[in-house]
């Protein structure tokens, strides 16, 4: 698609965490909020709404309700979690094709009706129409397939591996909103608790509540960071060979199709904001991502390439482990969080001099796809 | 259950795919014949989850045929290791398939 340039005008995003008080539209109604404020767009200039709303009944339609924004076109959209960065994905195409010149962009998640005993529906309920979950295994189950398989294959250990929460939590730490402050040692990781072998607790990202959303505008004259590319790439049946084992591929392929379309190399992204929902998911995202070649992403988190200070930070907001995984917000956090980081306006987790960035969210994975949807967005600073 | 279940091989480019499909999923064609999953599989990778009573359940994921899939090892037995020779068995409480150390030399 070509057409004219999309901007973040503004970004918007709770606190992340378990928030029993709120439900997902009180999330996704203050998120949004947020989000127009914070651009300076007048209400009335939105002409089209995008949400990820997995598990919520039109959560879209009701939360511009809630807020006095109607008679404009809204799709809600699933894509597990990739869901609001593919609502983000369809928003920036339509942009581009001159549909709309001003839109918003949203995501919320509570797991507070989960925590009350009612199952409702998404991955809590997974067992019932998947095999493999039928089978025993878990999504955590996945990643400790893939990092056992990384082991075997490129030697990354597991204390490297926990240098990622090491990291993220470090990270966490200077985010405000994230849910998780905590400072860990490789140690702490390595013997906390079992979840999938060789994963423990800390390997792995929270159940979190939380709302993201930005605004996004072609209109001529905007401020903000540009929107360079954003790719939508999917697993399939024809993948098969890799199923259960999306390893680097799918997002390889992603970030690839995203890269030639921003004409950027990786060499030269800033910050980056990655699939961490476990640890092994953000080694694999370095090596896909072309930070590294594959099998040597255990030595990019040692030698701190990607830490605060490092060549090529690795997400400063705390990520997935530490920020927090509401599963149908994250997309479009990832890439609120670039646009701050873009904006210089990430406050203490501020990567100094950030021109280009990329957000890479990846959406899980059902028997028999090799990964339900993989999206890379890259933008760049105004 | 006294049989593995089937996959689909394609009559046009040979290869296979699970579960039965429609369609082949590596070149398109219809021209598909069922058949079951070969019994001789390898490890490709492997986990063990904690299973809520203080024990664990082994899952390994395996080759087949030219497919992968996820089996889970009988209750009792053994964890499995990358690159295992292994055989896959039908299960019949709950019905479906297991896998099982192959005796003898890596596939």
């Amino acid at each position: 698609v070509t057409g004219p340039d999309v901007r973040v005008a503004g970004v918007g995003m709770t606190s992340f965490g378990k928030l029993d008080d709120a439900t997902a539209l009180d999330l996704s109604v203050s998120a949004v909020a947020e989000a127009i404020t914070d651009s300076g767009v007048d209400p009335a200039a939105i002409e089209a709404a995008f949400f990820g709303a997995a598990g919520e009944f039109a959560l879209g339609q009701r939360t511009l309700v809630e807020l006095g924004v109607g008679g404009i076109p809204v799709l809600n959209t699933e894509n597990a979690c990739a869901t609001s960065s593919t609502a983000f994905y369809l928003a920036h195409v339509a942009l581009r094709a001159g549909e709309f010149e001003t839109v918003v962009v949203g995501g919320a998640h509570s797991y507070a009706a989960l925590r009350r005993g009612d199952t409702g529906p998404g991955a809590a309920n997974l067992a019932r129409f998947d095999r493999d979950f039928a089978a025993g295994l878990s999504l955590p189950g996945i990643y400790a397939l893939l990092a056992r398989r990384h082991m075997e294959d490129h030697g990354t250990t597991l204390e490297q591996l926990a240098l990622v929460s090491v990291k993220n939590h470090e990270h966490g730490l200077l985010n405000p909103k994230a849910q998780y402050h905590l400072r860990l040692t490789v140690d702490e990781v390595l013997n906390s608790r079992l979840i999938a072998d060789p994963l423990t607790l800390y390997h792995c990202c929270p159940r979190t509540d939380g709302a993201a959303a930005v605004v996004l505008t072609t209109r001529p004259g905007a401020a903000g960071p540009r929107v360079r590319s954003c790719v939508l790439g999917a697993g399939s049946v024809a993948g098969s060979a890799d199923e259960r084992g999306w390893g680097v591929d799918l997002v390889a392929d992603t970030a690839g199709r995203a890269y030639a379309r921003a004409a950027v190399d990786p060499a030269d992204v800033d910050v980056f904001e990655v699939h961490d929902a476990f640890t092994i998911g953000e080694v694999l995202s370095y090596e896909g991502l072309g930070l590294c070649p594959v099998g040597e992403g255990g030595r990019l988190i040692q030698d701190r390439v990607t830490w605060l200070g490092g060549r090529h930070v690795v997400n400063p907001s705390g990520g997935l482990i530490a920020r927090g995984h509401p599963v149908t917000a994250t997309g479009v956090a990832m890439i609120a969080e670039i646009a701050k980081q873009l904006a210089g306006g990430a406050g203490a987790y501020q990567v100094e001099g950030a021109r280009l960035g990329v957000a890479e969210t990846m959406g899980g994975g059902t028997a028999g796809i090799s990964g339900n949807a993989c999206t890379v967005t890259v933008l760049e600073a105004a | 259950v006294t049989e593995l279940p089937l996959c689909s091989v394609c009559e046009r480019c040979h290869r296979a795919a699970f579960p039965v499909k429609r369609l082949c999923p590596h070149c398109g064609s219809a021209e598909l014949r069922e058949e079951p999953l070969p019994a001789d599989a390898v490890v490709y990778s492997c986990t063990s989850i904690p299973d809520g009573d203080g024990g664990l359940r082994h899952l390994a994921l395996v080759h087949s045929g030219g497919v992968r899939l996820l089996a889970p090892v009988p209750a009792g037995g053994a964890p499995l290791h990358v690159g295992d020779a292994v055989r896959l068995q039908p299960r019949t409480d709950p019905p479906g398939f297991e896998v099982v150390a192959a005796v003898g030399a890596q596939l």
